[in-house]
């Protein structure tokens, strides 16, 4: 078989391994097998960005992402073991026997049609706008990847999105520190 | 290997993504819907990297300083959430700031009821 056909092949497979792994995670009922199902998502990316060449390029947020999944885990873990943030259920509930029928809420409707439309537009929109582009695409001939060094050289060389993603993530944190102190304000 | 189908596949995860933090309700289907998103926007930009522009690295620099804030963010919004529920802030309504708190207990012992 010719290599870049199993190349090829290999990509729409872990792209689709992705979308699998995650949508059984969202579907999930319990925490751990959401939390497991994840871990498999997330490895798969980290296979395909290694199919896209990029090996050095995830190794290193790959650290930090090993790190924010342990915590995540230690949270979920806890909150299973303490009862931390789940309501409380009275006996009488928890001794009802099984449910009364298949009830459906007009609330949860409402919100999984306002969802799903919303997607299906956001979609639609991509796709319509997107077509034209897609039509010919200025392709290169060969494809490489970029090493370590020339990653850290362009650190060193170009200042732009360094002082970009910085300026966004100090934005982002005085606003969340915001709305915490916003709550405080109103639990004091 | 074609681009399109690539870049719309990576658009169907962005889309769960979007669906799960529109629709899910609970703290970890939400978190997990963010980290989709997140995983279809290094998928795109991998890809327009490989095919599009032969070995810059502007772009794998660029996913690299925007993974580590993105997930600091996570951080930021985990610990925020594991604070709430264990009650961490309740210190902050005793006007006791202090990351460390000793107290005499600490250096001398237990305290007995007649020490004060």
């Amino acid at each position: 078989m010719d290599g870049k056909l199993i190349l090829g092949f290999l990509n729409y497979l872990f792209l689709a391994l992705v979308f699998l792994f995650g949508l059984v995670s969202l579907l999930a009922g319990d925490q751990r097998k959401k939390l497991t199902f994840l871990f498999l998502a997330l490895l798969s990316s980290g296979v395909l960005s290694y199919l896209f060449f990029a090996v050095a390029a995830f190794i290193l947020p790959g650290i930090i992402l090993i790190f924010f999944c342990l915590l995540l885990y230690m949270l979920i873990i806890s909150q299973e073991f303490y009862g931390f943030g789940k309501p409380l259920i009275s006996a009488e509930r928890r001794l009802r026997p099984g449910r009364q029928g298949f009830v459906i809420k007009p609330s949860v409707v409402i919100n999984l049609v306002l969802s799903l439309a919303a997607s299906a537009g956001a979609g639609a929109v991509f796709y319509i706008f997107t077509k034209s582009f897609f039509a010919a695409p200025p392709i290169v001939k060969s494809f490489e990847s970029a090493a370590m060094v020339s990653i850290i050289n362009n650190i060193g060389a170009n200042y732009i999105p360094a002082i970009l993603i910085i300026s966004l993530a100090l934005f982002s944190c005085v606003f969340w520190s915001i709305i915490i102190l916003e709550n405080r304000r109103t639990k004091n | 290997m074609n681009l399109q189908y690539i870049v719309l596949s990576s658009f169907l995860i962005f889309l769960m993504g979007f669906f799960g933090s529109t629709f899910c309700r609970g703290f970890l289907s939400i978190i997990i819907s963010f980290q989709f998103i997140v995983v279809a926007s290094l998928c795109n930009f991998f890809a327009f990297s490989l095919f599009l522009y032969a070995a810059s690295v502007w772009d794998k620099t660029f996913i690299f300083f925007a993974f580590a804030s993105i997930y600091l963010l996570l951080f930021a919004i985990v610990f925020y959430n594991y604070s709430r529920q264990t009650g961490v802030y309740e210190l902050d309504a005793r006007k006791d700031f202090g990351l460390f708190k000793f107290d005499r207990s600490d250096w001398w012992g237990e305290e007995k009821p007649d020490d004060n």
